[in-house]
């Protein structure tokens, strides 16, 4: 059937394509990276010899790069999650001015469940939209940045992203972080005095560019034993992978049985609505140590693959506990070394 | 254009994650280009759907349908997620900052053939997520109406109704800026 003159047009739309060989190297290099651990550990060795031999040294940054302590404020490294692993944060120290504000990259910690981001920002600042900051690595590939918190008494903003992929673990990994907007953050009062009273009100946006590169390692992380299967009513929970590095705990599990929405569900309550389900996890003295988590999958299949990650500060007992609205709770213990 | 190959040279053999990326990820990347919001969007979008596809090729059954129909069914599944993802995070996004002005568009930069294409690619992206899946799908991916259901659900017929249902309304989209 012949074509009319409007779906010609679309047929043959100019558009900004993705690179098929770039998407095609990230889906190949993630892919191989989920692979199982003794296999990606040879491959990674064969690959990283290789790598040195051809002396393709400018995807090798990591070689000069030392994880040194750094005179990181311990607020930034709190709010980041990264007090247990303060000397394994990398001191950029990379400066980008525009539009009259001035950005830091203060430091930066990647390990194999995310990227955490340090930023410095004078006068203080709120990232601002439409176009959301963007890191990419020496391949030109993105990762999604998933969130970012500002705090406009001190101008440190911190930025949560995903873990970089395959090979930056062995090669290191060389970043930029790009941001296209921002707005001044002007506060007032003191949180040492009176939290309540401090007042931050967020300016209009103002575009600008500012390009702040890093090197940095990449900490890789240890697996420990898995916890026994769960089930709560129609679900049931079977964990994959448990994950340690120096700051951070991820859990990985399978959920059958229910859908996404299903778990996602929240009961009305006149406010926000209580969840139907949760699942947290919380340190050795009881404190709830982050709780970041998702499920990947189509949201109606009853087979979920979900991720809680947290923050590891010390080592000791660690627990996992759920809850599912009349179908009670389970709790499991992950002994971190 | 990419010329998009049989379903039966794919079935006959085995399908690997390098066969599958090598004659697939043009096609997905030009889908994702017109159903994402921003570049950056679409080039998460493609690698999100590109990684799905790789990681479940084991699981592909060959009895159960064709390798390309087992595709874009992971691709739109892909594109629906990441269409709530992103909503999801640019709500938070918002939330946390607040509106901000529009940047103006440079038109100095391009030629008039290519203001044309960014014209109409910019009202396909004002459009709904399905009105976009089905045209990216048609269009942009370059599979036939019997494809795009298999790939969304619908049988060929009512598939083809909602493409043409679709380009109605982006005809009258561009009728009324225009």
């Amino acid at each position: 059937m012949a074509l009319d003159l409007l779906e010609q047009r679309l047929a043959d739309l100019a558009v900004d394509t993705p690179d098929p060989g770039r998407v095609t190297a990230f889906v190949m290099s993630r892919a191989a990276r989920r692979g199982r651990r003794h296999l990606a550990r040879a491959a990674a060795i064969g690959v990283a010899t290789v790598t040195l031999m051809a002396a393709v040294l400018y995807f090798a940054p990591a070689a000069d790069v030392v994880l040194a302590d750094t005179p990181i404020a311990r607020e930034l490294l709190r709010d980041a999650g990264l007090l247990g692993a303060g000397n394994r944060v990398t001191a950029v120290g990379a400066v980008s001015t525009s539009s009259g504000f001035r950005l830091e990259l203060v430091g930066a910690y990647a390990d194999s469940t995310r990227t955490v981001l340090l930023v410095h920002a004078e006068p203080p600042i709120v990232l601002a939209g439409p176009d959301m900051p963007t890191l990419t690595d020496q391949f030109g590939r993105s990762y999604f940045i998933n969130g970012s918190m500002s705090n406009g008494l001190t101008g440190n903003i911190v930025l949560f992203a995903e873990p970089l992929a395959w090979p930056d673990a062995i090669t290191g990994a060389r970043i930029t972080l790009r941001i296209k907007a921002v707005a001044a953050i002007p506060c007032t009062g003191s949180a040492s005095v009176n939290p309540a009273d401090v007042k931050c009100n967020p300016g209009p946006a103002v575009a600008g560019s500012w390009t702040l590169p890093a090197t940095l390692g990449v900490e890789e992380g240890t697996r420990l034993a898995l916890p026994d299967p769960a089930v709560l009513g129609p679900a049931s929970f079977r964990f994959t992978s448990v994950r340690t590095s120096a700051a951070t705990i991820e859990v990985d599990f399978d959920v059958t049985g229910v859908t996404g929405e299903e778990l996602s569900r929240r009961i009305p309550d006149g406010k926000k609505g209580a969840a139907v389900f949760t699942i947290e996890l919380f340190g050795p003295n009881g404190e709830r140590v982050g709780g970041g988590g998702g499920w990947h999958g189509s949201s109606n299949d009853k087979a979920l693959h979900m991720y809680l990650q947290g923050y590891r500060f010390a080592p000791g007992e660690y627990h996992i506990h759920a809850t599912y609205l009349g179908y009670g709770e389970f709790d499991r213990v992950i002994r971190v070394p | 254009m990419e010329v998009a190959l049989g379903p039966t040279e794919l079935d006959s053999g085995a399908l690997t994650a390098d066969e599958l990326c090598r004659r697939y990820a043009p096609s997905v990347c030009r889908f994702a280009a017109m159903v994402a919001g921003s570049s950056t969007d679409a080039d998460d979008l493609a690698q999100d759907a590109l990684l799905r596809a790789v990681r479940a090729v084991r699981s592909y059954d060959s009895a159960r349908g064709t390798a390309e129909a087992w595709l874009w069914r992971i691709v739109v599944n892909s594109a629906r997620d990441s269409a709530r993802r992103r909503e999801r995070a640019r709500a938070l996004f918002e939330r946390l900052t607040f509106a901000a002005p529009r940047e103006s568009e440079s038109v100095e930069d391009a030629v008039l053939a290519r203001l044309r294409d960014a014209d109409l690619h910019a009202h396909i992206r004002l459009m709904s997520h399905r009105d976009r899946m089905l045209l990216a799908l048609r269009y942009g991916a370059g599979l036939d109406t019997a494809e795009v259901g298999a790939a969304v659900g619908l049988n060929s017929d009512t598939a083809g109704k909602a493409i043409r249902r679709a380009l109605g309304r982006l005809r009258a989209r561009l009728e009324v800026s225009h």
